[in-house]
């Protein structure tokens, strides 16, 4: 375990994984008076649960030495300069007093899913154990009308302050019919939009809530919308993927606590921690890229000796996430491990252009070229996601675009 | 006095509509689901393959058993039109592999996120969300993950086996992964061990288990419920399982199951009451799941005890919990025997030269999936999903009333009935789909 948390703090500290977010010393020492002032702060406020931090970390046999190993590999993951170790450490401990409200709407419950064996560390998990979920459906204790109570509770004791992750897409259609909370039959999109009233910033997890996800594909019979399409004047933080890395969701409520901030943020609304670079720029299979070695056909010898899945579909070279660094199920392994070629999932429109069978080196488009280094906002948006990517349009693009299964991804 | 009764805490949410009397007791009770996104139109006129990926995320926990259904539904496509596809020994036994680990995640997140604490809430007392279960249902997920790349939402299998190639370093891990596993479950669900367990012949015997599976009975018991949730009596297993066949079970007679038998009702869907379709076998309600398994395969424990007690919750219960030994067995017996030196995949035709149509059949954690479609050269025409959940929830009236809701009318308060559709192992994801 320990090792494996050096093996991440390297791969995110490393050259090729970093966007280029060193803003100078002067921007740091702020931002660290900043973060400074926020833990002081809460750590004044009355924590929301009565636990003992320290006390769960050490029956769970960890020391303060493996703690703060996990706190720099988290600060590397956040792109920060080590100084700041020792306030995410501080973050972490203080994480019991931000409450977070978790609704499902249009959704399959994968994020919830994933959320519940988060990546990596263990430390990770007992944190989430921890933080102040005021209100999770599957998580929380209370169920029926005593989770309305809850609900309503949790919006008034903590309005303004309380993070708010949307889990699912929202189904505009006849007239939101196709889908509804509670006895009262309120529709996703009324229920979102109350909930997130008093909320201090949304995160939309996975790439239903992001984009519409796989409700929002050709024909999208339900007319569903991302959480950006339907929410205005709030803070939003996306966190696409299908389903989202809970090492993400993790990070955002991480920074969330250390700064009182949403973190920095790319033109889809992505952290740019977690978005900042391509799944290609740190994929295991990329020296074979490099050097031409490519699987021709399944199962061939190609295959068998784990060379670049590239003309099989991959779409990691278009694809903006920190999973090959991350990886899934306690790092245990991510689809590129078994040979399968990434789809693409935290893209806009993935179920429309990115299924695996259409190799993206059969298509009219370009391998990417110029850097792999370059960031979401300085490339790849135009040229590679072309048509139907944009924030509010979603719904609209795919029912226009209908499946584009023969036709490529060209402009 | 009609009441709408919220259930959550499943994948999803459902409604109620309880009529009870004047003493609180349950007469009747209609199940709605109002969350649909229309996963089979989405289906309809793409590429095959894309089922690979999108019928997946149909559920966030039994996914898997839609990826497994969708590649054999494309599989018997590629036979029904005359082309051949092999699947080597190796690339079946990995598939299994996957598909038993995530059964196996669902019955230890449904006994401890769900169950253990319902029942503790029923009964007024405290039931902290566990650690160890948690820990314990991510081991599976590690396990499905080393040869799916990832879990939920793998898209690693194709017709003609699997892309994964492991190697020795991956058995390694994952007979580590699974001694854990096994290790937790002897010492914290059964408390007892497996060989201690299979000795056990009487319904008695189980509950008084040390472990959580039997603080559960007992809870059950407490609660006065271990004797209620009688429902028809009527079982399906459709899909192929460790030593289980398909066949339908009604009261003392056994016969064969056919698919051709299966149904679907939208009346409730038309009327606006709900989005799920009922799904019937030859006209008529029938449980699946892991009780209906375990009586197909004559599982000796669950056979003795539902002689005794009929289909009741705690039977039912028991069923789901000795299906975990049962599968870790399973698990173990296809790892040691897995054969790295046959290929994982073998190439069939290439699907656009396809016409056809294929039904896939799975034995999901809930019970039978079946997807079914129909290809034109390479292009899916047609595409249709009856899901688990839609047997055993169905609604159905009074007088005749589905699976889950005969086991409610009853009850003698609306909690006591919401826990007993629970037993039911709800899913609302996946019933409408």
């Amino acid at each position: 375990m320990a090792e494996r948390r050096e093996a991440f703090k390297m791969l995110f500290s490393a050259n090729s994984a970093k966007v280029e977010t060193n803003k100078g010393d002067a921007y740091y020492d702020r931002l660290f008076q900043q973060c400074r002032a926020r833990l002081d702060e809460l750590k004044a406020s009355q924590p929301l649960q009565a636990i003992d931090f320290h006390e769960i970390l050490s029956d769970e046999g960890y020391d303060r030495r493996e703690f703060m190993k996990w706190a720099s590999a988290a600060t590397a993951m956040l792109m920060l300069p080590p100084m700041f170790t020792p306030l995410v450490a501080e973050a972490a401990e203080l994480m019991t007093r931000v409450p977070v409200i978790w609704l499902e709407l249009q959704d399959c419950a994968g994020n919830s899913e994933a959320l519940l064996r988060s990546d990596g560390p263990k430390i990770d998990e007992i944190l989430l154990d921890i933080i102040s979920l005021e209100f999770h459906e599957t998580l929380m204790a209370a169920a029926g009308h005593q989770a309305d109570a809850q609900l309503e509770d949790a919006m008034h004791a903590f309005k303004g302050k309380y993070l708010l992750f949307v889990e699912g897409a929202i189904p505009m259609g006849m007239e939101g019919q196709y889908g509804t909370i509670g006895a009262s039959g309120e529709t996703f999109h009324e229920h979102l939009v109350r909930v997130a009233a008093d909320a201090a910033a949304v995160v939309a997890v996975g790439s239903c809530a992001t984009y519409g996800g796989i409700p929002a594909a050709a024909p999208n019979p339900t007319e569903a919308v991302g959480v950006m399409d339907v929410l205005k004047g709030k803070p939003i933080i996306n966190i696409p993927a299908c389903p989202a890395n809970p090492a993400n969701m993790v990070g955002v409520i991480l920074h969330f606590v250390l700064t009182g901030q949403v973190p920095e943020l790319d033109s889809l609304l992505r952290p740019k921690f977690a978005f900042g670079y391509r799944i290609h720029d740190n994929c295991e299979r990329r020296a074979h890229f490099d050097a031409g070695e490519f699987v021709e056909e399944w199962g061939d010898e190609g295959a068998k000796n784990n060379f670049c899945l590239y003309k099989m579909g991959c779409k990691g070279p278009m694809t903006f996430n920190n999973c090959s660094i991350v990886r899934y199920n306690e790092g245990v392994n991510w689809p590129i491990g078994v040979g399968r070629g990434c789809i693409g999932c935290s893209e806009p429109d993935f179920w429309d252009k990115y299924a695996y069978e259409r190799p993206m080196s059969d298509a009219n488009i370009k391998a990417p070229t110029g850097g792999v280094e370059k960031t979401v906002d300085q490339f790849g948006l135009g040229v590679l996601t072309a048509t139907a990517v944009g924030i509010g349009i979603h719904a609209a693009a795919s029912a226009v675009a209908g499946k584009k299964s023969d036709e490529g991804e060209a402009q | 006095m009609i009441t709408h009764e919220l259930i959550e805490r499943i994948e999803g949410e459902a409604l109620i509509d309880f009529r009870t009397d004047r003493s609180g007791r349950v007469q009747d009770a209609q199940i709605r689901f109002l969350h649909f996104r229309g996963m089979e139109a989405i289906l309809e006129g793409r590429h095959p393959l894309d089922a690979l990926v999108i019928a997946p995320r149909v559920c966030g926990i039994c996914g898997h058993s839609h990826l497994i259904a969708a590649v054999e539904a494309i599989e018997a496509a590629y036979r029904h039109s005359g082309a051949e596809v092999k699947l080597s020994m190796k690339a079946r036994s990995i598939r299994n592999v996957t598909k038993f680990s995530e059964l196996l995640q669902n019955h230890l997140k449904w006994l401890y996120l769900i169950m253990l604490g319902e029942s503790a809430k029923l009964l007024r007392e405290e039931h902290p969300l566990p650690l160890k279960a948690l820990n314990a249902a991510s081991q599976a997920n590690r396990l499905a993950a080393l040869f799916s790349g990832q879990w939920p939402h793998s898209s690693y299998a194709l017709p003609g086996g699997v892309t994964c190639d492991p190697t020795h370093i991956e058995i390694m891990q994952a007979l580590k992964i699974l001694a854990e596993l096994e290790r937790f479950v002897e010492a914290e669900v059964l408390g007892c061990s497996f060989g201690e367990f299979e000795t056990i012949r009487s319904y008695r015997d189980l509950t008084a288990l040390g472990g959580d599976f039997g603080k559960l009975l007992q809870n059950v018991e407490r609660l006065g419920l271990a004797d209620t949730g009688h429902s028809h009596g009527r079982f399906l297993v459709l899909g192929e399982h460790p030593g289980c066949r398909s066949m339908a079970i009604d009261g003392n007679t056994r016969r064969a199951a056919d698919v051709a038998n299966v149904s679907e009702d939208a009346s409730a869907v038309i009327e606006g009451k709900t989005y799920a379709k009922n799904a019937l076998y030859e006209g008529a309600f029938y449980e699946t799941g892991p009780l209906a398994r375990a009586l197909v395969s004559g599982r000796s424990v669950i056979g003795a005890i539902h002689e005794a007690h009929g289909d009741s919750a705690s039977v039912r219960i028991a069923a789901r919990m000795d299906e975990m030994v049962d599968l870790l067995k399973n698990i173990r017996r296809l790892i040691e025997t897995l054969d790295l030196s046959e290929p994982s995949y073998i190439a069939p035709p290439p699907i656009e030269t396809i016409s056809g149509e294929g039904r896939g059949i799975v034995e999901a954690p809930r019970g039978s999936l079946i997807h079914t479609l129909r290809i034109e050269k390479g292009k899916i025409i047609a595409y249709a999903m009856i899901t688990p959940t839609q047997w055993n929830l169905g609604n159905g009236t009074a007088v005749s009333p589905g699976v889950a809701q005969k086991a409610m009318i009853g009850a003698q308060s609306r909690d006591k009935a919401s826990f007993l559709f629970r037993t039911f192992d709800v899913c609302s994801v996946c019933t409408t789909h």
